[in-house]
């Protein structure tokens, strides 16, 4: 069986062109050096050559190769632990440019150059302003939500339009409405867990710590504690086997005397995604009818769901590896993929990527789906339901109804996050919080948030890991939650 | 929306500026004649409710406001049962529950005008008791000590507001907090003396509280109404304008401007003041309109803004200003709060005080 190769050692490392981790990426110039304040704290500095890299990017001073070689520098810096964001996936706009550059001077009139300030303006700039879809676009975009690896061709046959209208139209929305194509991928077959815990530190213990200490666990995939409550949520992703669940259901116990006042865990044991273009007209949202009679029917058969499947020998690491970079961009081709793993030092030929891509479709490991902002969906919240099977299956049949969600079936209950616009943001919110007083329904738990918080690719998080015996164990050098926690705290 | 027409923008904002400006004197500054700002100012009257209110300076007159919010985690019958008590209550001016609140939780805010002595215990011995068992709300009050009404119409072009709270928004107010010690203070409201009956007082004051112009004819009509004797219209305009100039400050008040969302940010200092209070004060203008309330270590911010959309950043924001003693939680008001109308609050105190 095919095992990753890492590059031994290239002839020349590119990476010391640009900078590092620790100072910064001052090798990467751009005509608006002027604007970037003089900083010392790298986590501050790793926001800044964000921005660095994006103005790289937009007037051409950097190239997309040499842009992800940067980014593999910038993930080195410990704060992309924390923020997993990547400027390179970012559409190139004029708007973005100017409000990149408009906060940088605010923080030098204000002498703003704390890493929160410096964090705020990075992320306040790429807020999505709306734009509002035309019909043509609009009739594109809902197509391919319903059918999102239809080659273009197809799409073009469907809707009686030219292959080239349909292509133009796509690359049109990428760059206005960052329209991506995204896959989820059944990790299960991997021998990895998704587990889920929704916690809040107890009283005694500071936020700060604790945010330090899970941002940089090596498992962490997400983490996300908004500033307006105490409540944390956090996404870890683990080989399952060799005791690793029981170890770490241990851990989380240990930790909820210790440190977490609260403390709701769940193992996912499915995830899917809806979308309902049909709601939008013109730059509006309706809000959907007859949201309360859809939980009470029992013919709607309710969205796609990818189970897990559970652990299944066949696969490699390099299956693995080649899926990540299909739930980055579920229409990347074999080449894109093997430049993209080269970036990170693998060594994976085009021909292994095919016959990789070929047996991962046939398992059917992938949920393909597409992403997009800018459109008016600006109130994210996320809703933890702990519930029985008849109302995660009542929950379920409702969210194809709802603008956006993305969903994760859990032994407990079911995780929804949603994205409506802000004119209904209420009714949406008294909607799910009305669940908890139905008899099935243990409990309802709210988040709010800005904006949707980017992760740490499963891709990253094996470095922690290794490949033997057909799945993924955890390297015996990384700590437990619980000592590394209470080590850092 | 009915958009606004330019000359209409241009009377508002003078008016903004100026809210004691009468008719004249805006033709004047304007350029235009009388009846054109007569005309102007009647179609605002009409199809934007404009009147000029004013804030009252309430120790003068024998009265306290106080304000405050009730909070709490889980939907319970505490709430509702503390909202019908506000509700009976014919001191409580206005409430108002919350949509949706940044902690995720439910509030009600409210505000009342209550005499000085028992009743003012009573009441505030009421909203203990709803402290403890079996209610066991969160209830924060106090004595308002300085309020401010702000409208900043250079953010409207007649069409839309030029209002979202960027990074921009935070940065000045982060930037501001180093200089609060130099922040000009707000202006507390000190009882002044004035030569005339309580309830005499009472009914002029509230009465320039809904209507800073309000002419003598209209004040004889309210007395008549309360069964209260009616001095002559010359000591009747003698009197409100010595309570103009003494205790009302005039704000404009209009509505159908694109506002159509209100927010309302609670906040609650422990311990000395971190200066955080002084600096939303002064800062209040950054909002298309705002309500500042506040006393030592309380502050309410009601501000109307064109979207509720832009809740969420501000309400992450001003978490990120707060400190360890600082909490701040804001919400998403219910549309149509409840308001008691004057002259039952008139009356009421009358029975009250007499």
């Amino acid at each position: 069986m095919t095992t990753l190769k890492r590059i031994s050692q290239r002839e020349y490392d590119k990476t010391q062109d640009f900078g590092s981790a620790a100072n910064g990426l001052s090798l990467v110039h751009t005509p608006y050096d002027d604007f970037f304040p003089s900083v010392q704290d790298p986590s501050a500095k790793f926001y800044l050559d964000a921005m660095r890299i994006y103005l790289g990017l937009y007037c051409g001073t950097l190239s997309m190769e040499d842009a992800q070689i940067v980014m593999e520098v910038l993930k080195k810096n410990s704060e992309y632990k924390r923020s997993p964001t990547n400027p390179i996936l970012l559409p190139l706009q004029e708007i973005y440019k100017d409000k990149i550059l408009e906060n940088l001077k605010t923080l030098t009139k204000f002498n703003l150059l704390t890493t929160e300030s410096i964090r705020s303006a990075y992320s306040f700039a790429f807020l999505m302003d709306i734009a509002p879809l035309n019909e043509p676009d609009h009739e594109v975009i809902t197509y391919i939500s319903r059918n999102p690896i239809a080659p273009v061709r197809k799409i073009a046959e469907d809707l009686g339009l030219a292959t080239r209208t349909i292509s133009r139209t796509i690359d049109r929305i990428r760059e206005s409405h960052r329209l991506r194509f995204n896959s989820l991928m059944d990790y299960s077959v991997f021998g990895l867990q998704t587990v889920l815990v929704f916690f809040t530190p107890r009283l005694d213990v500071e936020w700060s710590a604790i945010e330090e200490a899970l941002y940089t666990y090596p498992l962490t995939k997400v983490m996300l504690k908004t500033t307006m409550t105490d409540l944390g949520y956090l996404s870890i992703v683990l080989p399952s086997g060799e005791n690793g669940l029981s170890e770490l259901k241990s851990n989380i116990n240990q930790l909820s005397k210790t440190v977490f006042d609260y403390t709701s865990v769940h193992f996912q044991v499915g995830i899917g995604t809806t979308s309902n273009l049909s709601l939008y007209h013109l730059g509006e949202w309706s809000y959907p009818e007859n949201l309360e009679l859809a939980l009470e029917e029992k013919t709607i058969v309710g969205p796609k769901i990818l189970w897990n499947k559970g652990l299944t020998p066949i696969f490699t690491d390099v299956d693995f590896m080649v899926g990540s970079q299909i739930k980055l961009d579920n229409r990347s081709t074999p080449r894109k993929i093997s430049q993209a793993l080269d970036a990170q030092e693998y060594d994976v030929t085009t021909r292994q990527i095919s016959l990789s891509l070929k047996k991962l479709k046939s398992h059917e490991l992938f949920y393909p789906y597409i992403s997009f902002s800018g459109m008016g969906l600006s109130a994210n919240f996320c809703f933890e339901i702990v519930c029985n099977d008849t109302w995660k299956k009542k929950i379920l049949n409702i969210l194809p109804l709802l603008p956006v969600t993305i969903f994760n079936v859990t032994s407990r209950g079911i995780i929804v996050w949603i994205q409506v616009p802000s004119a209904h943001q209420v009714d949406y919110y008294k909607l799910f919080r009305s669940f908890d007083e139905y008899e099935g329904v243990e409990s309802v738990l709210p988040i709010m948030t800005i904006m949707q918080k980017s992760s740490r690719s499963v891709s990253e998080l094996a470095q922690y890991w290794e490949f033997r015996n057909n799945r993924w164990v955890l390297k015996p050098d990384v700590p437990n939650l619980v000592d590394y926690v209470l080590s850092e705290l | 929306m009915k958009l606004l027409r330019a000359s209409e923008l241009r009377v508002l904002r003078r008016l903004a500026i100026n809210p004691t400006i009468n008719k004249a004197g805006l033709a004047k500054k304007l350029g235009v004649t009388r009846s054109a700002i007569t005309q102007i100012w009647a179609r605002l009257e009409q199809e934007r409710d404009l009147v000029i209110k004013s804030s009252i300076n309430y120790p003068s007159i024998g009265l306290r406001r106080i304000f405050g919010w009730a909070e709490t985690n889980a939907q319970s019958d505490s709430l509702d049962n503390f909202t019908k008590w506000l509700d009976s209550i014919p001191f409580v001016h206005s409430y108002t529950k919350s949509s949706m609140a940044s902690k995720m939780n439910y509030l009600v805010k409210f505000d009342a005008i209550i005499p000085m002595g028992a009743q003012y215990t009573h009441f505030t011995n009421q909203l203990d008791r709803f402290r403890k068992r079996p209610y066991s709300l969160n209830i924060f009050f106090d004595n308002l000590k300085t309020s401010r009404r702000t409208l900043n119409l250079g953010l409207f072009d007649g069409r839309r507001w030029d209002f979202s709270s960027t990074f921009r928004f935070g940065a000045a107010i982060d930037a501001a907090k180093d200089y609060a010690q130099v922040l000009p203070a707000a202006k507390i409201s000190r009882p002044v003396d004035l030569q005339m009956t309580t309830m005499l007082k009472i009914v002029l004051a509230l009465a320039l509280k809904e209507n800073y112009h309000i002419t003598a004819p209209q004040v004889t009509q309210l007395l008549n109404q309360l069964n209260l004797d009616a001095p002559s219209g010359r000591t009747l305009r003698r009197h409100l304008s010595t309570l103009r100039e003494r205790i009302a400050t005039p704000y404009v008040h209009i509505r159908n401007i694109g506002l159509t969302d209100s927010v309302i940010i609670c906040i609650q200092e422990e311990g000395t003041s971190t200066g955080l209070l002084r600096v939303l004060n002064a800062q209040a203008t950054t909002f298309p309109s705002a309500n500042v309330s506040a006393a030592e270590n309380l502050m309410l911010i009601e501000i109307e803004v064109p979207t509720s959309g832009d809740y969420l950043t501000i309400s992450e924001i001003l978490s990120q200003l707060s400190g360890p003693r600082t909490s701040i939680c804001t919400f998403i008001a219910k549309k149509a709060p409840t308001k008691k109308q004057l002259v039952k609050i008139i009356s009421y105190l009358k029975s009250s005080i007499q």
